[in-house]
């Protein structure tokens, strides 16, 4: 996957500036700025209420800004109205217009922009044979299954080429399995013809398995930008440390400055360690983010504390084998519940480990990332 | 489903029996061969063909169904925009009134309603000279506006529960109002507003009080003309009569609640799957 870096300014292909939006004196979307470049398969990633659905609303001109610009190929279209915007979405209930025919729903936008009769036929069978539903042209939406109608509404959505193509939780009506197929046909259709896509989705998987790049939205701001990569291994905040994959979160208290700088936490009983420099101050509390299948585990004899940095002493609560990975719920001794999981091609000694066993966890410096906030 | 308690099941065979014996006892006596209304005389349908060749009742036959048409083709029209304007016009102080206000001719006595319409054509012809006198043409303005109201009920609640995202993709796709309205809302809408006719149609074939007080010479309606001709002691011409305007208005209410069925079911397996 492309690793796509925000490159602001000018040059950017959909470029937002300073957009709010208030609903009776609430901001659902605060002081947002954004850079999506041309290509690009963007993920807004968020809760409910977090103001992502409105912000893609506002590119696609269904909500007015309050304030803000959206500029999109260079041209400024924050006053344009939706109509006339170079930009189609995709709704989340897909909006098919239900007493008209398949090929009429995708040939819809092509008849408001007036388009020959013979060219727009054209266009119809080529987005039909797009998404594989070529022999469903004279069917009525209510003759198409869940996933056949959301085909229909991404052919309808491309219908008129826009520059950037909105989709809105496009795959939350689907079941699981599907939903998984929908996602690679998604990737692949839009590696194929090339448009910008942003979607807007609450399924953190599913953000981290089709973007180039996620925008992680919380309470109407935009937290984090970052590739699905940068966004795993180097949250911004515990939000996002918790919301893209499970983690394990270690509260430290700073003390001493300069090279004598520790973290002492007492949710190991020991010192927390990571890598670079930081520019911390004497007192202040710090979190130490670790992910499940980075944590390390072994036996430990009865009464033998694990006195180093980066360990803790604790007991096995639950083993739940999944047969590739296996996860474990450790409780340490400072009343603290920790998860690991290790994969199917562990070694000999993690593979003894057997629940109410006493364990000693670590992780390696390079495994931990500091918060702040 | 468990089992059903006896007595809700006679208190049912009750209701319905209240409701629907008489209508069976007319309709079985319009097939009556005796002349006396109430002495059963075998069976016959001899009174189906003199209802035939009475020019009174034929006449006025033609007429409801003209008004009947007329006043649904105007209720449906106006209906259906302000069921729309009701339905899209958002929250604001007054609201509630102003829908209370729309379906008000529902339940304001037929009594009030033909009178103040009664005066306001007067008044109108004084001013403006429009409407000349009362006629087919008052009669079917007076019934399109009790007609309105129901309309505008039935389109109000169908649009409380349309999806407005596929008004949004229409923008979206670069159409603009009224064309949206149009191309989408409104066959969207249709099913409901063809219920909104035909139980129009239905309501305005079967109004006595409001026709009597606005309508004028040459424009009796049936029900106006049986009750005239009941006044003057039953005949069994009139039970035939009778049961053939049950005929239609059943038709038109079946069909009515068939379309407004047929849309909702749609609509939930739409939204199912």
């Amino acid at each position: 996957m492309a690793n796509t870096e925000a490159s602001g300014g000018q040059s950017a292909f959909l470029s937002i500036r300073n957009i709010c939006k208030e609903f009776s004196g609430v901001r659902a979307v605060n002081d947002v700025d954004l850079d999506i470049q041309q290509g690009e398969f963007f993920c807004l990633l968020g809760g409910s209420g977090s103001g992502k659905s409105t912000l893609l609303r506002m590119i696609a001109g269904l909500e007015k800004p309050s304030s803000g610009t959206i500029r999109i190929d260079g041209q400024d279209i924050t006053e344009t109205p939706a109509w006339s915007r170079p930009v189609n979405m995709m709704f989340q209930s897909y909006a098919l217009f239900p007493h008209m025919s398949v090929e009429k729903n995708i040939g819809y936008g092509l008849r408001q922009d007036k388009w020959e009769k013979a060219e727009a036929e054209a266009r119809v069978s080529e987005l039909l044979e797009l998404v594989q539903m070529k022999e469903y042209g004279k069917r009525k939406p209510h003759q198409l299954s869940g996933g056949q109608r959301q085909r229909v509404a991404l052919a309808r959505a491309l219908a008129r080429k826009p520059k950037v193509l909105l989709l809105d939780e496009p795959l939350s009506a689907l079941d699981k399995k599907l939903r998984e197929d929908t996602q690679r046909q998604l990737v692949a259709i839009q590696k194929e013809i090339g448009t910008t896509f942003i979607m807007v989705t609450h399924d953190q998987e599913e953000a981290m398995s089709i973007a180039t790049r996620i925008g992680v939205m919380d309470n109407a701001k935009l937290i984090q930008v970052d590739t699905p990569r940068e966004l795993y291994e180097k949250p911004a905040n515990r939000m996002i440390a918790g919301f893209v994959g499970q983690v394990n979160i270690f509260e430290g208290q700073v003390s001493g400055s300069g090279k004598n700088q520790t973290i002492q936490s007492k949710d190991t009983g020991n010192a927390l360690e990571v890598l670079g420099e930081h520019d911390l101050a004497d007192g202040q509390t710090v979190w130490v983010a670790v992910r499940p299948e980075r944590l390390l585990i072994k036996t430990r004899a009865k009464g033998r504390a694990a006195a180093a940095p980066n360990k803790a002493a604790g007991r096995v609560t639950d083993i739940m084998y999944l047969g590739n990975i296996t996860h474990f719920e450790i409780t340490l001794k400072s009343g603290k519940h920790v998860r690991l999981t290790i994969s199917e091609h562990w070694d000999e000694e993690e593979a003894t480990v057997r629940l109410g066993d006493r364990v000693e966890i670590s992780f390696e410096k390079r495994a931990a990332v500091l918060l702040t906030r | 489903m468990g089992k059903r308690h006896p007595l809700i099941l006679l208190t049912a065979a009750f209701g319905y029996a209240i409701l629907y014996v008489p209508i069976f006892i007319m309709m079985i006596y319009s097939f009556n061969a005796s002349r006396l209304v109430t002495v059963w005389g075998g069976w016959s349908t001899r009174w189906y063909g003199e209802l035939f060749q009475n020019g009174q009742i034929g006449d006025a036959a033609w007429v409801s169904l003209v008004v009947a048409f007329g006043a649904a083709v105007v209720g449906t029209v106006f209906g259906t925009l302000i069921g729309y304007a009701l339905a899209r016009i958002g929250r604001f102080r007054g609201r509630l009134l102003l829908s209370g206000m729309a379906t008000a001719p529902i339940v304001m006595p037929e009594v009030v309603t033909g009178l103040s319409l009664l005066l306001l054509f007067i008044s109108m012809e004084n001013l403006i000279g429009w409407p000349a006198g009362r006629g087919l043409t008052t009669v079917i303005i007076a019934h399109g506006t009790f007609c309105m109201a129901y309309v505008a009920v039935i389109i109000q609640g169908r649009l409380s529960d349309f999806d407005t995202s596929i008004e949004e993709a229409a923008m979206d796709l670069g159409a603009r109002q009224p064309w949206i309205f149009f191309q989408v809302t409104l066959p969207v809408i249709m099913p409901a507003i063809i219920a909104g006719w035909l139980l129009s149609f239905t309501l305005s074939f079967d109004d006595l009080v409001i026709a009597s007080f606005v309508n004028g010479p040459g424009s009796s309606t049936l029900p106006m003309v049986i009750f005239s001709k009941v006044r003057l002691g039953l005949t069994p011409e009139i039970n035939a009569l009778a049961t053939i305007m049950v005929a239609v208005v059943a038709v038109g209410v079946i069909g009515a609640n068939l379309l407004a069925r047929r849309q909702v079911k749609t609509q939930k397996r739409l939204q199912k799957s």
